[in-house]
């Protein structure tokens, strides 16, 4: 794998973020980031009867923090609820002192890459990133989506139709639609579905350059693995409520007694099966057929280490591995559990 | 500006595609096609009558209500159900600079098409009748109602997939309908203010048809573009308040 050349730098328009409006953070409470730039005060979202959010409050600052829980957990609800597409039910949103839903200049400062495909099918890639750009206020729209597109490595195909995009490539141009403004803050609805490995290196590798120039980045996933890449910081949520917040080691520490699942694929699967379980992270392995073996285990990193080994050394070849979800959310009941 | 033109190219790009173009490009040709077929034959009252009474009609009270009210209720439509309105909405821009940009949209697709249709009729009326007046005030009169059909139906568009049947119910039943019946509800008519404006412009038009189908209507330019005026600037107002009011899921 090569890596990609390094990105020019993004245009300097529009104007810097205004200064940030304090946001007090209680120190003690982890779900408060040191320096937030966007904050959820007690923030509930209600669809009729369903609560899709119940009284979260959190924020988060510069860095890249990861915002985790299963399907149906609430992270989109609250990631537009903090982009301002969601009124909140009760509570209140802050993005850099200001209010999304009242002060859209707010949004020269804020990128989102929503989990739905919001892309203009008909548009090639270069089209559909200028578009963003001459939204935003850009004299030099067209400049601004070259930079941006690079930024994702879609250069090569910045011309072609976004309808003929791999789900990968459309999610790249999202990207890219997102932060051809340079926000301050980048809201990233699971930016890597669909996105091959390559990709995902690509893509988390342009997160962590936006982290370390100061960027507030928001991650959703509901793979724990995914986000560990690149997150520093994690909050953790299930059915619509915070689980856990903080550094990501101690949320690995509080996990670590917990029993998890992976599912994997393996070319051949009965020999990979009988060598882990030797490994003494794994609590049990079962073959589920057509090479896909479950794997329990109470050392989910330890056994992330030694399966490529194990793979190597028996000359098998990996084709897939993922948290089960149903095992992922009894992570997070678990955490909701101890609080 | 840039922000502006931009919505509306991209809009009337998005809402304007091939088949949707030759599709109502022929739609609008048709009430010319039918005064080219009427008229050949006619005496100077004949085609006078045959123009007021049927291709005037047809054109204005079905044609060009049936493009706008198919055309403007997609701008947002299609963009909430694309899932494309976080796009836009994640943009510094003010809700009234998108209702804006999106209604201007709407009318100059819209127009984009009838346009034709008007030219074909308003050409040959005016040589039918040597009086230019025809083209000015068909292409005026179109305008008009592009503009008032796409400041109701554009955003009945994004609150709800069945703008066209409602538009098509309004056209159909209400204009056509209820409207012509009783006449003190013909101001509520959109095509009738069109007409109105173009009544003005063109001279020679014949009158007993043109009073029953105007009602309680007169002719008059000033007042039609007062009229749609007022509808648009109400219409920027609500979507406005839509977009800014409604949760986007």
């Amino acid at each position: 794998m090569t890596a990609p050349p390094p990105p020019p730098p993004m245009p300097a328009e529009p104007a810097a973020p205004p200064p940030l409006e304090a946001i007090p953070p209680p120190v003690a409470n982890p779900a408060y980031a040191a320096n937030p730039t966007i904050a959820a005060d007690s923030v509930s979202k209600f669809f009729g009867q369903k609560v899709a959010v119940s009284n979260v409050s959190v924020s988060f600052g510069p860095g890249i923090t990861g915002l985790l829980g299963p399907n149906g957990a609430g992270k989109t609800t609250l990631l537009r609820v903090l982009a301002g597409l969601l009124v909140p039910s009760e509570g209140a949103v802050t993005v850099l002192g200001r209010n999304p839903r009242r002060d859209h200049s707010v949004y020269r400062d804020v990128g989102l890459v929503p989990e739905e495909s919001s892309i203009y099918p008909s548009m090639t890639g270069r089209e559909y990133v200028e578009y963003a750009a001459k939204l935003a206020g850009f004299s030099k729209p067209r400049l601004a989506a070259i930079n941006a597109l690079q930024e994702v490595s879609l250069e090569q195909d910045a011309d072609r139709e976004l309808a003929g995009y791999s789900k990968g490539m459309r999610q790249r141009a999202k990207v890219a639609a997102a932060l051809v403004h340079d926000p301050a803050v980048l809201i990233l609805d699971e930016p890597l579905n669909g996105t091959d490995p390559v990709q995902r290196v690509h893509l988390i590798r342009a997160f962590k350059r936006l982290a370390e120039t100061g960027h507030t980045v928001i991650v959703s996933s509901h793979v724990l693995q995914e986000v560990e890449r690149m997150a520093t910081r994690i909050v953790a949520m299930v059915d619509g409520r915070l689980a856990a917040a903080g550094d990501i080691h101690a949320i690995r520490s509080a996990m670590s007694d917990i029993p998890y699942r992976v599912t994997l694929t393996a070319e051949p699967a009965r020999p990979l099966a009988r060598e882990l379980m030797g490994v003494p992270a794994v609590d049990g392995v079962t073959l589920l057929g057509k090479g896909s073996v479950s794997v329990q285990t109470n050392d989910i990193t330890a056994l992330g280490t030694a399966l490529p080994k194990i793979a190597k050394d028996l000359g098998v070849r990996l084709t897939h591995y993922s948290p089960d979800d149903e095992s992922l959310e009894s992570v997070f009941r678990h955490l909701v559990g101890k609080r | 500006m840039t922000a502006t033109l931009s919505i509306v190219a991209v809009t009337a790009r998005n809402v304007l595609g091939l088949r949707r173009m030759v599709g109502f490009g022929l739609l609008a040709a048709f009430p010319a096609f039918i005064f080219f077929l009427t008229s050949r034959q006619s005496s100077d009252v004949g085609r006078l009558e045959n123009f007021t009474g049927s291709s005037l009609f047809i054109f204005l009270a079905v044609v060009v209500p049936i493009i706008t009210v198919v055309v403007s209720g997609s701008v947002l439509g299609s963009e909430r159900r694309g899932n494309t309105m976080s796009f836009l909405m994640l943009r510094p821009l003010s809700r009234y600079t998108i209702a804006g940009a999106k209604l201007v949209s709407a009318v100059a697709a819209s127009f984009a098409i009838s346009a034709v249709g008007a030219v074909l009729l308003g050409l040959m009326a005016s040589i039918s009748f040597d009086d230019f007046g025809y083209l000015i005030g068909l292409l005026g009169g179109t305008l008009l109602a592009n503009a008032g059909y796409a400041a109701i139906f554009m955003p009945i568009g994004y609150l709800t997939e069945r703008a066209t049947l409602t538009g098509f119910i309004y056209i159909f039943v209400w204009e056509s309908a209820i409207a012509a019946i009783i006449t003190g509800l013909s101001g509520t008519s959109l095509w009738r203010i069109a007409a109105t404006g173009f009544a003005a412009l063109a001279e020679r038009l014949d009158g007993e048809i043109l009073d029953a189908a105007l009602g309680s209507l007169t002719p008059g330019v000033g007042g039609a573009i007062t009229k749609v005026a007022v509808i648009c600037a109400i219409s920027v107002v609500i979507t406005a308040y839509l977009l800014q009011s409604r949760d986007l899921t």
